[in-house]
């Protein structure tokens, strides 16, 4: 493992009977830095992340977190998934909702000073089945930080929020890798996203088409070829 | 008049028994409710037929025969859906009616099974005996104490699976647990209200604390208080009517769930 690196995944390769999902993904991510995965739909962009966190079997490769199997250390990692699903008819108050994910080893203090740092401190007391799309998102970022992870796993977090609080919510990543000197991954499929607030990006198309700064390597000629040719059908359809 | 009913000691044993699954079945309701586990539990009550009916053929204790198969079905039921394509909906659908086909089979082979099978099928919990009424105790002391321990865990599983799985939550192993936890309770219902009707004593008291909570922990503590409240009205109202006490007890949950309902509704 390359010695700054936080989290280290080499040459993955992820398989269901015998189909190849995903085929020879190598990239690594140091503390303090944003690695976005960008691809287009079915990609393989969320298998690879449930194969990262250990959720799916993978075929070859290895993937380090802190030198050691992802599953020994999930106490320093923080996972949003895409969709969070749950019943919203069920009675549970944010509160509640957070104490679940609050480690023994976590002072209660964490609920509050999270919540107040990501600006939804009033709604501590709120049902969560009756909070706003980009609301709930916010309380689930705070649900995965509770522990002061030192890598956040972000599967698509844009998904199910308004355009504004899309931005507000990539300003909020920045925020996070700068003032805590988080390791971030962030799934997405928002081009103009990744190439303002990523550090690197991971092309994904099956397998990896591209791996550098996004200034440099998310060329016209790179698009084309990552979305088929269809970037913009790509976009609008989104 | 009341008074001079609880002098008997069947109806002791048959209070107390009420009390002991009442609670029980508020603990376990509330996560089979959020996780929707409603059929499952049917599917659970209906399979403790054939447990029943190896009871009655072999002339061991029903109770713990019937324990014995729940618990099966619980595991194989996991173990198919993990195995197989099938949702647990259609697995249910298969194996209880295969169970139960089981039992009447084996019930057919014992001479005036009739009336065991409608005990069986609608329950008597005045005809509890003292063996039963020990290992219902017992069995729900363990049940309890599995879901008091992993209450936290239970909850978060419930809430999203996947999410639980990163924070190290080992989600097969508690839903296996919990489906044995499930089939264990269910079937030491069977003697309070029946095959038939002992799924709702599982639904309907979570069900009301669903309408009148706004946090978990509301719910959890307004699904035990309906559940004892629901058993121990149903229970004295069907020895002082001399009518029979699980569709009684079931019938005053209904009544008041619709009361909740209807109260919700003019708010």
């Amino acid at each position: 493992m390359n010695e700054t690196s936080l989290f280290e995944c080499r040459n993955v390769t992820i398989k269901y009977d015998t189909a190849q999902i995903v085929s020879d993904v190598s990239f690594s991510v140091a503390l303090g830095e944003v690695v976005a995965i960008l691809g287009p739909n079915g990609s393989g962009k969320s298998t690879l992340i449930k194969a990262l966190l250990g959720l799916t079997p993978i075929a070859s490769g290895t993937v380090q977190f802190l030198g050691e199997e992802v599953s020994s250390n999930l106490l320093q990692l923080g996972y949003l998934p895409q969709r969070f699903d749950f019943d919203k008819t069920l009675p549970i108050t944010v509160d509640e909702f957070l104490r679940l994910f609050l480690h023994t080893s976590t002072d209660e203090s964490a609920i509050d000073s999270w919540l107040a740092e990501l600006g939804v401190m009033d709604l501590r007391h709120s049902q969560l089945g009756e909070l706003s799309g980009g609301q709930l998102q916010r309380v689930n970022i705070a649900r995965a930080l509770l522990n002061s992870p030192q890598l956040l796993i972000l599967d698509e977090p844009e998904a199910g929020i308004d355009a504004s609080a899309e931005r507000n919510l990539y300003e909020t990543i920045v925020h996070l890798k700068k003032h805590h000197q988080m390791g971030i991954i962030l799934v997405s499929h928002e081009v103009d996203m990744v190439h303002d607030f990523a550090d690197r990006v991971v092309c994904l198309n099956k397998s990896q088409v591209c791996y550098g700064v996004p200034s440099k390597v998310l060329t016209k000629d790179m698009l084309e070829l990552l979305y088929d040719g269809g970037l913009h059908k790509h976009q609008h359809d989104h | 008049m009341i008074f001079d009913l609880l002098q008997y000691s069947f109806v002791q044993r048959a209070l107390l028994a009420g009390v002991v699954l009442a609670l029980l079945y508020a603990v376990l309701g509330v996560f089979v409710v959020v996780r929707k586990m409603s059929f499952w539990s049917e599917g659970i009550a209906h399979a403790s037929l054939a447990g029943v009916a190896v009871a009655l053929i072999t002339g061991t204790q029903p109770l713990l025969v019937a324990l014995v198969v729940a618990v099966l079905f619980a595991i194989l039921m996991t173990q198919l859906e993990k195995r197989t394509n099938l949702s647990f909906d259609t697995l249910i659908g298969v194996l209880f009616t295969s169970f139960m086909a089981l039992g009447l089979v084996i019930m057919n082979q014992v001479s005036g099974y009739q009336a065991e099978l409608v005990s069986y099928l609608f329950g008597n919990i005045l005809t509890i005996s003292y063996v039963d009424l020990v290992i219902t105790i017992v069995m729900t002391l363990v049940v309890l104490a599995y879901v008091m321990k992993y209450n936290k865990t239970l909850t978060t599983l419930s809430l999203n699976k996947e999410v639980s799985q990163v924070q190290g939550i080992r989600s097969d192993l508690h839903e296996q647990l919990f489906a044995i936890a499930l089939a264990v309770a269910v079937v030491l219902g069977v003697k309070l209200v029946g095959i038939i009707l002992v799924s709702a004593l599982l639904i309907i008291p979570p069900a009301i604390a669903k309408l009148t909570s706004r946090s978990f922990y509301g719910f959890q503590m307004h699904a035990v208080m309906w559940s004892l409240l629901i058993v121990v009205v149903g229970l004295l109202i069907s020895l002082l009517y001399n009518q029979p006490s699980g569709p009684v007890i079931i019938l005053t949950g209904s009544a008041l769930f619709l009361l909740t309902v209807a109260r919700n509704h003019m708010k």
